[in-house]
């Protein structure tokens, strides 16, 4: 992925707006998908018969612990990028701000373009190692589907219903919170969606320099040369992601506003 | 003035809107938009904005409610500035009605209807039972629509709402942005004499912006035909355009069948109606008969004890015959509303096997209609446009 903020707007829309029709066994699907992978993990792992190296990382309130670091991770960077996101879609959208925009989206492009592991290392290295870093590295990476989704979720609008709500004396702030944005919700959503699954990936990759999280059952595994202990942290961050996917899916589901079509 | 239209009795009726040398002139392009226009709306009339596409009309409109602010010029409604009030104020008492009607897509159609009176403060009470009222008012009932979602509903219902959520704090001006341009011919007739039938009723004062000159004639008390600039070509009423168009621009315009067109501005029961030769159904044959041949009339109207018209009877059906005349002739099976225009009358009488329809005000009878009416009648109107005095063509030129 290079720096080329155009086509990347003008390929998202079509993407973004779809955010794909879904059926309800889509609801039972996915955890089902999850409870699977975890039994097959639990099996394969006693299959091994795991020696006392590996069973200091397999217990549960290791695992447990290191899902928490994990999910503290994705949840103190996502919040962020919202709290960056939105607001920042909003200002990019309004009028006035047209210029801005191809600067800040290539800006959000390189931090998603370049290597997240790249990213991350190099932080350390130029700042420090541990938790805020691995934040602020998170944040750059994941901060522009949530960016680019507030704004084509904006720019969507039909402009004829922006000027029929000035048209009958609402303010621009009415305009925005009333109507621009509650239709822009679900297109917004998916961005975040978007956003929380290249956390739960991401973040994995913090255990590099400290920061915890599930990547560090994988390093170790690596490390130990210890398969199952590899596998496992591996599952574990995979059903991470499939289960905030399915959750952000809900939101999705449930926030659109009523009176749009799904 | 407009915050006092409030209650549902005391509707606001419109008030007058003065442009004063308006005009609007985009940064960066030589010619204005809107260049220099003086128009007087009258109070509680329509006045239809007709001109080619980019002639300015929908941005002269919009500056009427500071949508688009003008660069020069003045604006009154009612007598008042529109500009010594904040833009998103005077909007909420200037009905604003655009194409589809703009309904928001996730507000049912009870909170789209309401976004106006709630902006005003209205306590909630009164904001419901405004929303039951306007529905009703658009031909929609409220309890089968008020909850529903705009895309539940048809285009022309869409437009009603809009036109409800535009009335809805019973502003004394609307403006219509081509309402009716997105919807089939069948609902935007239909629509249209709805709008006619509010318009009876309420007496707003109506902007009606449109690039259809039929629809212009259907609706407009007033036209003002617009070249580039939105220059006033002509601002007249409808008959006096189509009768005595100021130049070509308004010629081309109008397009072909102008005196098809006049026929659509007159009402049957404003021209000479031929009054005939009528009977009562009690009346004796004989008597009738004597009657037609002194009238030197081929046919008689039989009408009921309402006085409404039943029945034809020609002198041939009569000749010797006695008895009440009812029990002679044959039924009328075409009838018209002197209420309808020429027009209609015109196709009532091709439809018809006979060579005059009777005409009726609430089914009483009043007169016949024959191709000579129509044809007199055209002739008539085109004399009283020629005699009337040249006060209505504008300073522009196509």
């Amino acid at each position: 992925m290079t720096v080329a903020p155009d086509t990347e707007v003008a390929a998202q829309p079509s993407a973004a707006v779809k955010a794909k029709p879904r059926r309800t066994w889509y609801l039972i699907g996915t955890p089902l998908l999850i409870v699977c992978a975890l039994v097959a993990d639990w099996l394969y792992v006693r299959s091994t018969h795991p020696d006392a190296n590996a069973r200091t990382t397999l217990q549960t309130s290791y695992m447990l612990s290191k899902l928490l670091e994990h999910l503290e991770l994705t949840v103190v960077a996502g919040v962020f990028v919202l709290l960056i996101a939105i607001p920042l879609g909003i200002l990019l959208s309004r009028k006035g701000m047209r210029l801005a925009t191809p600067v800040v989206l290539a800006l959000a492009n390189i931090g998603q373009g370049a290597p997240a592991i790249g990213i991350i290392v190099l932080l350390a290295v130029l700042w420090k190692t541990g938790f805020e870093v691995a934040v602020v590295a998170l944040i750059i990476y994941a901060v522009l589907p949530s960016l680019r989704n507030t704004m084509v979720g904006l720019q969507q609008i039909d402009p004829s219903l922006k000027e029929a709500g000035r048209g009958i004396g609402m303010s621009a702030a009415a305009v925005l919170f009333k109507v621009e944005l509650p239709l822009a919700v679900p297109v917004i959503l998916a961005g975040v969606r978007t956003t929380l699954v290249l956390l739960i990936g991401v973040a994995a990759l913090s255990s590099l320099i400290g920061a915890g999280g599930l990547g560090e059952m994988i390093s170790t595994g690596v490390q130990l040369q210890r398969y199952n202990v590899l596998v496992t942290g591996s599952v574990l961050v995979a059903c991470l992601a499939l289960f905030v996917d399915w959750l952000a899916g809900l939101a999705e589901r449930y926030l659109r506003p009523k009176g749009i079509k799904a | 003035m407009a915050d006092n239209g409030n209650g549902s009795g005391g509707a606001a009726h419109g008030v007058e809107i003065e442009l004063r040398n308006l005009t609007k002139k985009y940064p960066g392009q030589a010619k204005a938009a809107v260049d220099d226009v003086t128009m007087t709306i009258p109070a509680g009339e329509i006045v239809a904005l007709v001109g080619p596409s980019g002639c300015g009309k929908t941005t002269t409109m919009k500056l009427i409610n500071r949508l688009i602010e003008p660069t020069s010029g003045e604006i009154l409604i009612g007598g008042e500035d529109a500009r010594r009030r904040p833009a998103d104020i005077l909007r909420r008492h200037v009905g604003y009605v655009i194409q589809q009607g703009g309904l928001f897509p996730h507000m049912s159609i009870a909170e789209n209807v309401s976004l106006v009176p709630k902006m005003l403060k209205w306590d909630k009470k009164r904001t419901a039972e405004r929303v039951d009222e306007m529905l009703e008012l658009v031909g929609l009932d409220p309890a089968n629509y008020r909850d529903r979602f705009p895309r539940q509903l048809s285009g022309g219902q869409q437009q009603r709402v809009g036109v409800a959520r535009a009335l809805a704090a019973d502003p004394p001006v609307l403006l219509m942005d081509e309402p009716f341009g997105a919807v089939d011919p069948i609902t935007r007739g239909r629509l249209q004499d709805e709008l006619l039938r509010l318009q009876e009723e309420l007496h707003k004062t109506i902007v009606f912006v449109t690039h259809d000159f039929d629809e212009a004639v259907k609706l407009g008390d007033r036209i003002a035909v617009l070249s580039e600039g939105s220059h006033i070509v002509q601002y007249a009423e409808p008959a006096e355009i189509l009768a005595r168009p100021a130049n070509d621009f308004v010629r081309g315009f109008i397009g072909e069948g102008g005196a098809m067109k006049l026929l659509h501005v007159t009402r049957i029961a404003d021209v000479d109606l031929g009054a005939g030769v009528t009977a009562k159904a009690t009346d004796d044959a004989a008597t009738v008969h004597s009657r037609l041949a002194e009238a030197e009339e081929p046919w008689a109207v039989v009408l009921d004890k309402n006085s409404s018209p039943v029945q034809w009877a020609s002198i041939e059906d009569l000749d010797g015959k006695t008895g009440p005349v009812s029990e002679y002739g044959t039924p009328i099976t075409t009838t018209i509303s002197g209420r309808a225009d020429l027009q209609a009358g015109l196709e009532a009488l091709l439809g018809s096997d006979t060579d005059f329809v009777p005409v009726t005000r609430r089914r009483q009878y009043i007169g016949l209609v024959s191709l000579n009416t129509v044809q007199s009648a055209i002739q008539q109107l085109r004399e009283q446009a020629k005699q009337a005095a040249p006060a209505s063509v504008g300073e522009g030129s196509a």
